[in-house]
């Protein structure tokens, strides 16, 4: 009963990260703004989703696989996330209130 | 929310997103859809209770053709000449609508008639022990219609023998990232993975979900990222060599099986097991080789390498 309300409160956290990430992605003006929302789906997301399986799943080497799913996303993602940010390399200031008004 | 509305609610997605993939006048976001929309597909997969065939759609359907796409896409260079349109597009467009509403009419009627005819599960599972594996999708693969699958070999090696003969150059293409610690850093702790990941749907797919192609596009995969940073692990001539392995040893594995047994693909009764573990590490290896050329060869190579000698 405890474990089933842990459990729901964790994918609900994660369900909402997921919603803000993915309105932000939409939202948001530029390239690295996008790719700072990203990282809070990826990261606290579905890190509240794997934790929540985890808790749900029904023995520990089970939980570990599913968080170990989680860290090779993490790392996945963030090497993504630099090689898009080193290639688009950031506008100054100027530059972009030019772009964007 | 019950099953079935979930089930529901991911199959209108799947159609909202092949929808946006064909009709998107952006290439780019056509090509995003059609990688979502083949992520969604395992997702239907899963669902309906055949992770073989997930696994198999998100790694190759996904993955792998995701990245081929997004390569030709970069090859394309400016998409003013590719405009869609004109009356052959139109009539191609009015065809396929139409051979798709007759496959989806079809498809309606037989799925009337699914409960009055049991199917051939019985048939897999009496058969299953003698088949030399425990998992139903591979025996059906290896075993009892092995022949589709020797065909399937044979399709992916004609392929890459009908790129290859589109002018491709024997040297790899430029797709490469710059030179970036980081990127080096991921190929390190994902390379490996992948190559044990690979190794493990080969070997489970005796009695789990997993196979030859499972495992062949995990490795195809890790290939694909070494590639992308300017690792090289495998020489042209391995790679041509592992690119035919696959359907030589299924091939020599029919013609002995009819020296031995009198008919091609029936294996030897109690060594079945072994037979198919040979075939399916050579058409893994050949499956991984022949997808990371599809990737990783340069098509038009050789043009250009002849155009500028003519020059």
């Amino acid at each position: 009963m405890v474990i089933d309300a842990i459990v729901a409160v964790l994918f609900a956290i994660g369900v909402a990260f997921f919603a803000a990430g993915s309105i932000a992605l939409l939202r948001f003006p530029d390239l690295h703004s996008r790719l700072h929302a990203l990282t809070k789906a990826d990261n606290l997301g579905l890190g509240c989703i794997a934790l929540g399986a985890a808790v749900e799943s029904s023995d520990l080497l089970t939980g570990l696989k599913i968080m170990l799913v989680w860290v090779i996303v993490l790392a996945g993602s963030s090497v993504v996330s630099f090689l898009i940010g080193q290639r688009f390399p950031r506008r100054s200031a100027r530059e972009h209130e030019e772009l964007y008004q | 929310m019950s099953p079935g509305a979930l089930d529901f609610g991911i199959a209108a997605i799947a159609v909202v997103l092949a929808a946006r993939a064909v009709f998107s006048r952006d290439l780019f976001a056509a090509m995003v859809y059609f990688v979502a929309l083949g992520l969604v597909v395992a997702l239907l997969w899963a669902r309906l209770e055949a992770p073989d065939v997930a696994i198999a759609e998100a790694a190759i359907g996904a993955g792998l053709t995701g990245a081929l796409l997004f390569m030709t896409w970069r090859r394309l260079g400016s998409p003013r000449g590719m405009k869609v349109g004109g009356v052959a597009a139109r009539w191609v467009l009015s065809v396929t609508l139409a051979s798709s509403a007759a496959l989806t009419a079809l498809l309606l009627a037989a799925s009337g008639s699914l409960g009055r005819f049991p199917g051939l599960a019985g048939e897999v599972a009496d058969a299953l022990p003698r088949s030399g594996v425990e998992n139903p999708v591979t025996a059906v693969l290896l075993n009892y219609r092995g022949f589709d699958t020797l065909l399937e070999m044979g399709v992916l090696f004609l392929t890459l023998a009908a790129m290859r003969s589109l002018g491709v150059s024997t040297a790899l293409n430029h797709e490469r990232l710059a030179h970036s610690a980081v990127l080096a850093g991921l190929v390190r702790f994902a390379v490996p993975l992948s190559v044990l990941v690979g190794g493990y749907l080969l070997w489970a797919g005796a009695s789990t979900p997993g196979g030859a192609f499972q495992a062949g596009a995990a490795w195809a995969g890790a290939l694909v990222l070494m590639r992308l940073a300017d690792t090289q692990l495998m020489s042209h001539l391995r790679l041509a060599c592992s690119s035919w392995i696959g359907l030589a040893v299924f091939g020599a594995a029919a013609a002995a099986a009819y020296v031995v047994v009198g008919y091609p693909l029936a294996y030897p009764s109690g060594q079945a097991g072994i037979w198919i573990l040979v075939i399916e590490v050579a058409a893994a290896l050949s499956i991984a080789a022949i997808l990371y050329q599809l990737f990783a060869l340069d098509p038009g190579g050789k043009r250009n390498e002849d155009t500028k000698a003519r020059r």
